[in-house]
């Protein structure tokens, strides 16, 4: 293990304390940038958008939702119960408890978001090789539009998000200080990442907002890039590791993944939804364990967009999943099927999609407009 | 003055300390978004430029070093002095030192550029305002191409860079980690961005290397946006000061001033240069010492491009100089004609043609290419 514990197995990843500076204008380090990153920093152009503009978003799309459900009934797993179900039989009670449910994910995911900021800005300060701080520095100016993005979805279809769940801010918190570069490439790049990549290709298949169908994809254009240097990281660090630092890894891996799937699923996240409702949360969470069993969980997983199952597939295909964890995971997949599917992502298509839209809006039909830059 | 020390008069420019991330997350600041910085984020995409890419600039366009000199020998304070005329007595070896003089120069803005993007980033960790810190993190990835950039020149023209000096380098560290905005927005924003937009625009007009020419436009469409969100700062907050307050403001940009001044024109830091050379550093110093009077000095200042005059006109147009330091200044610059010049910089111009040419690159004559996001 490196001494400084960023368990550094490739040059590009070399990493300074947060606060040195002066490493950064060392001379050689100019010279020594790595080309590693350039084919995705330069992509960046193409899959360029932009929240703050209607040619690519418009936030002001309507969406009836006091009568409409933005997701389907069967994704809100708590109205798959009896108990919820039938105190819940109002339609339009119903529809408000379905896009409560809902404003908890998206409140998830803006705050997600908002840590893959400072995150990004954190790497800016740790990452010595040149390439990889350019690479950083774009993620951060891609996250910020996705704070914007998502902060305006949530102001015009519920008006305000919820409370980062405590869980959920504690990782977040705990992997921008980290000065350990392995716990943020692994807890942001390839966990939250991967997670969200995960929950926005769900959503995308299964939203029935347009608006919100096309701010998953808007998203997904970036989130599939910032994955891929999570995995660029794997593919030269994993095979490197000695059986103590694989560990490591892989037990970091583990705690962030329970910690996100805690946060997402687990119903006790969710009493004061169930008490605004009526409901007696821990009747909700009984019935939901009774009805929850493995076999369900496993079901679930097999479907394609399901979100966990993009996690787990990025940390087997990465070699971080050896035998110490394997029974931990496969509770919710089935392994040997997960890797013989190859490399290819669910969400590769939409965000590929995504970007062509993308190169269409900014490279055609843009007439040059008049600049001006002087004083306002 | 604010608890604090942040010398916040408005609050797109509130701060919170570095390592306070829960922040962040508090539910209104989200819609609380300001949209001061909206048009400076959004005109990004038509200022996009990308040094990996030849379309936009091609590092590898030729310049004979040995022979021509990159700039005038007007430019180089030493060259004007009778002893290193005649020292230096045949075209070529003139041309060796004007360039490797020009190394001091460029090896500054390198390492000031790399300042300019951990500043940045550290900036995304402590402006609160979602707007203010988006605009932030889209100044992280711009000063992230022009550190690529500058270090792609250097490494064609020189080789490597020289290290940056005690003093520059003490200010930068100074600023990145200072929690205090106003530093960071008047030392960054306002000193050392002015004092590049004036020293692009200087070397924009007398570069002779076309390469050097192109690298200074690309680079100044950037940087004029980064000097107005210091502009707009300076619009929001100095009005507002308490006598106190403006006396803190007023020292520090005086402070940071004659820093750079130090830094870029004094010719005690070119002594290894004057011994590479051949020539005795002491006489060199006293023969400039002799020709530099304070008359000579305001002439050259008088001129438009002049470095520094670009940037006394900054802080002297933002009120940030009173009575207490005009003297300071006055040294180097008639007030009173450059107070009555206007709020147009030197550099505008430069810039805006510099945008329009990245539309034509940027928007036009572009096909779609086809993508692949999936594993490598």
């Amino acid at each position: 293990m490196a001494a400084d514990g960023n368990i550094t197995k490739d040059m590009i990843y070399e990493a300074v304390a947060p606060d040195d500076f002066e490493s950064m204008l060392d001379l050689d380090r100019y010279n020594n940038r790595s080309t590693a990153f350039d084919k995705i920093i330069s992509a960046t152009h193409d899959h360029f958008w932009d929240p703050l503009d209607k040619k690519y978003i418009d936030f002001d799309e309507p969406f009836d939702m006091e009568n409409q459900m933005l997701l389907p009934e069967e994704m809100i797993i708590s109205l798959g119960t009896d108990y919820v179900s039938n105190h819940l039989s109002d339609p339009k009670t119903r529809i408000r408890f379905a896009n409560q449910q809902a404003l908890r994910s998206f409140s998830s995911i803006l705050h997600g978001e908002q840590g893959a900021l400072n995150l990004s800005a954190s790497l800016c300060h740790v990452l010595l090789d040149q390439g990889a701080q350019e690479y950083a520095a774009n993620q951060t100016r891609e996250e910020a539009r996705h704070v914007t993005a998502f902060a305006k979805y949530i102001k015009a279809r519920w008006g305000r998000p919820v409370e980062c769940g405590p869980i959920l801010k504690t990782l977040l918190t705990d992997i921008i200080h980290s000065p350990e570069v392995y716990k943020k490439i692994i807890g942001m790049q390839m966990l939250v990442e991967g997670l969200a990549m995960g929950a926005f290709a769900t959503f995308f298949n299964n939203i029935n907002d347009p608006l919100g169908k096309k701010l998953m994809q808007l998203v997904m254009t970036d989130e599939a890039f910032h994955h891929k240097f999570g995995k660029i990281w794997a593919d030269r660090t994993i095979p490197k590791l000695s059986p103590e630092e694989h560990a490591i890894i892989e037990d970091w891996a583990a705690h962030c993944f329970q910690t996100l799937l805690f946060n997402l699923v687990s119903p006790s996240q969710q009493r004061d939804l169930y008490e605004e409702f009526g409901l007696d949360p821990d009747r909700v969470i009984a019935e939901m364990a009774a009805m929850v069993t493995d076999e369900t969980r496993r079901e679930n997983m097999r479907e394609q967009t399901n979100i966990f199952r993009v996690l787990v597939k990025t940390l087997l295909n990465a070699g971080i999943i050896t035998d110490r964890t394997r029974g931990f995971y496969a509770v919710y997949v089935d392994l040997d099927e997960l890797k013989g599917e190859g490399d290819r992502m669910v969400g590769d298509d939409i965000a590929e999609e995504g970007i062509a839209y993308l190169q269409e809006i900014n490279f055609k039909d843009r007439a040059l407009k008049a600049v001006k830059i002087a004083a306002e």
